[in-house]
């Protein structure tokens, strides 16, 4: 099954008082992916970073109403969800292969202000990521370590800024999957992406807000959790060049420290990793510390 | 072990059971103004920091998030100084100015991607692919072509899907049992068991 996750990050440029439609980043869509409605799509959460306050509305026919559907208000400089949350209990909302969603925002008259879908596809034909749920993290689970990037913002509210995982610090073993707990700010902006091949090239992301990095930081295990399936994006070190990590935010830009919290884990567990000889050197045994206390 | 040379006294000094007691002295006064509270239980003994009735009390100080309240000239979390953070917030508007957006990338199967990897480093004969290797495999598979549908046949089946998916919503089924049934039997087969009434 190709599974996916992927944060859709828009702007609305100086909407004011008026509900104005966010326009997605550069190469991304509101259309929800998929060519079959049956194939469960989901959109997990959503949050919106404004400098001033105002109104974040999702909206489609095919969803509750087009009149005014999900609305709700946007705290001033605060990226946390205000639409579900993996954070609690939640109710994932389901949307529908190649619907156009209507994401409008509202806002300061002099700025750029910025929202984000996280939607998941249990089965997207043609494209596929690595994602494990929690029983397999605590299963096949070996040592956290952080991967310490520095990531300089756009100030056009598009991703932008992205850099390899390991550009600042190159410290993954070799041919070696690691499961993306979450991650942390400094600065604020409005989503965090994570891109890579492992994760079928689409952007997996989360709220780039440092006042409640206890509940980013482990952001995709909670999602895993709270929406009981396989949402913690894993990808290989193999890849780890071509695995960007971005910043999408308003028109302040803004240089970001961005810590991922990772978790190394057992080779060879996930489908799709890298196989070789140095898969076997870094660890392709069963180590007896694999897994949580019980 | 010498017996201890330390005084035990039964009530301490100002206290109106000990038998000096002086109501006017100083002790007994302080001992009244510890001990005794007219307007009922106190939260806090006086003279703690943090009772309402202690001068220079710091109850009203608000601990915002990452703002030190004794030092509020700090910027928030980072702690850098007026000057600093100036200096931090130009340097990062300059660089966000010259910063590039992030390409965009066509989206493709992780799986395939791992296997043409895996059979990459099984005909070179060793593990790490140069950036070149790597790019010339993602490049191969990306310039495949892919099975995909025209438009007009996805609408066509999307628009069917959500006529069915209406219809079983209206007759009752909910919604996960109708998409598995759409899923199972197909959109235009449902719609001819339950035809528009």
């Amino acid at each position: 099954m190709g599974r996916a996750l992927e944060v859709v990050a828009g702007f609305a440029t100086n909407p004011g008082a008026t509900f104005t439609v966010a326009t997605p980043s550069t190469g991304q869509s509101f259309v929800v992916r998929g060519t079959d409605i049956t194939k469960p799509t989901w959109l997990l959460a959503a949050w919106a970073f404004n400098a001033t306050a105002g109104e974040l509305r999702i909206r489609s026919p095919r969803l509750h109403d087009f009149f005014s559907g999900i609305r709700n208000r946007v705290t001033a400089s605060f990226a946390m969800p205000i639409v579900q949350s993996p954070v609690n209990d939640s109710y994932a909302q389901r949307l529908y292969a190649q619907d156009q969603l209507t994401v409008e925002l509202t806002g300061g008259g002099a700025e750029i202000d910025t929202a984000s879908l996280l939607i998941g596809y249990e089965d997207l034909g043609g494209v596929a990521g690595r994602f494990i749920d929690v029983p397999t993290l605590q299963k096949i689970g070996l040592n956290l370590v952080t991967i310490e990037v520095t990531v300089t913002a756009v100030v056009t509210g598009n991703f932008g800024g992205a850099v390899a995982i390991n550009s600042s610090i190159d410290n993954l073993i070799a041919n070696t999957d690691y499961a993306v707990l979450g991650g942390m700010v400094d600065t604020r902006g409005d989503s965090v992406g994570l891109t890579g091949v492992d994760f079928g090239n689409l952007r997996v992301g989360f709220p780039a807000e440092p006042s409640l990095r206890n509940l980013t930081q482990n952001w995709f295990l909670q999602l895993a959790d709270s929406f009981q399936g396989a949402w913690l994006p894993v990808f290989n070190s193999a890849n780890k060049s071509q695995t960007t990590v971005d910043v999408q935010t308003t028109n302040t830009g803004g240089t970001y420290i961005v810590n991922l919290m990772c978790c190394q884990l057992l080779s060879g567990q996930v489908p799709g990793g890298a196989t070789g000889a140095a898969v076997q050197g870094a660890g392709g045994g069963a180590p007896t510390s694999a897994g949580q206390p019980h | 072990m010498s017996p201890s040379n330390q005084i035990e006294e039964d009530f301490p000094r100002g206290h109106p059971a000990r038998h000096d007691y002086d109501p006017k002295s100083r002790e007994a006064m302080e001992w009244v103004r510890e001990n005794v509270a007219p307007l009922g239980a106190r939260d806090f003994p006086n003279g703690h920091p943090k009772a309402a009735d202690t001068a220079g009390n710091q109850n009203t100080l608000e601990w915002a998030p990452g703002v030190d309240p004794h030092n509020q000239h700090l910027e928030p979390f980072s702690g850098r100084t007026p000057e600093q953070a100036a200096g931090v917030a130009l340097m990062s508007q300059l660089a966000s100015h010259a910063a590039s957006e992030s390409p965009v990338l066509q989206p493709l199967d992780a799986l395939e991607v791992a296997k043409a990897m895996n059979a990459k480093r099984k005909a070179l004969g060793r593990d790490t692919l140069t950036p070149e290797e790597y790019s010339q495999v993602l490049a191969d598979l990306q310039s495949r072509p892919r099975d995909s549908e025209d438009a007009e046949t996805v609408k066509k089946r999307i628009s069917e899907q959500h006529q069915a998916l209406t219809v079983l919503l209206g007759k009752g089924y909910p919604r996960q049992s109708a998409l598995d049934m759409i899923a199972l039997e197909g959109a235009p087969s449902i719609l001819k068991r339950f035809p528009a009434e």
